[in-house]
């Protein structure tokens, strides 16, 4: 169930600011870290756990990585939401339907 | 980019009834009725109404699997659901989604029921505590059946990358 996966991982509000800040451009770790006031481990933890829920990627280059986010990632929450924004809709309608047969 | 990735913005319904509150609130309340309505297939006739062409088979994504449980409400006026969405021991420890439906009714017109559904409050609860407790004598459980999986639920929606 990739969507639960994706919500629980921008459920920390920390990871979710940096996933952000991705979005905006690409960054190094210490670039990253320099926005936030928590240490390089974390922020690398935050890291992994993105790229891991296809939220962020990384491109080598030399001894740099650089991580950059894949808002795409975020396609299976959005499908998640959509599916009941057409399911209510039906619903309702058959609620309409019930109401008319209920007996005052 | 802004809105994109945050956290889904609720979910919100809303409908004019003919019937008063008090009938609304037994659909939402008695367990039969609400079943009747929340958990089954569409009627054959709303099937082939025409107003909704049936999506390609392959942009079909499951139908929600769910389960709900009253979670609070005032006798014709508000009801809220505890909604849980996933089905158990199939995810990767990702655990399950939970979010809360609310119901709010007011009058409407001459005799009729004005209805608010909102589904929000989305957030992701571990697998331990996947089941839902059995203190609410309230609770209803639904999971839907195969056919009901077969609806042809469609995912417009693109993120824009």
């Amino acid at each position: 169930m990739p969507e639960a996966q994706i919500f629980r991982t921008l459920a920390d509000p920390t990871r979710r600011a940096v996933f952000e800040r991705l979005c905006q451009r690409e960054m190094n770790v210490s670039e990253l870290k320099a926005g936030f006031d928590v240490s390089q481990p974390a922020i690398s933890q935050h890291l992994a756990a993105l790229k891991n829920s296809g939220l962020v990627r990384e491109r080598r280059e030399g001894r740099n990585t650089f991580y950059r986010s894949d808002p795409s990632g975020l396609a299976p929450l959005a499908e998640w939401v959509e599916r009941y924004r057409v399911f209510w809709p039906k619903r309702l309608q058959a609620l309409k339907r019930v109401l008319k047969e209920i007996e005052p | 980019m802004s809105s994109h990735h945050e956290v889904p913005a609720p979910i919100v319904v809303e409908c004019d009834l003919d019937e008063p509150p008090e009938k609304v609130w037994r659909a939402l309340t008695e367990k039969k009725l609400l079943e009747a309505w929340l958990a089954a297939e569409p009627a054959p006739s709303q099937a082939a109404a025409p107003a909704a062409p049936a999506a390609p088979a392959r942009s079909r994504p499951r139908a929600p699997a769910f389960e709900w449980e009253v979670s609070g409400g005032e006798p014709y006026r508000w009801l809220c659901f505890r909604w849980r969405d996933g089905s158990p021991g199939s995810e990767n420890g990702a655990g399950v989604i939970e979010s809360t439906v609310r119901f709010e009714l007011s009058p409407h017109g001459s005799g009729g029921t004005h209805l608010r559904l909102i589904h929000g409050d989305f957030r992701v609860v571990s697998l331990s505590t996947q089941t839902f407790g059995s203190r609410s004598a309230h609770r209803i459980t639904r999971r839907p059946t195969a056919a009901a999986q077969r609806l042809p639920y469609t995912s417009p929606l693109k993120l824009a990358a």
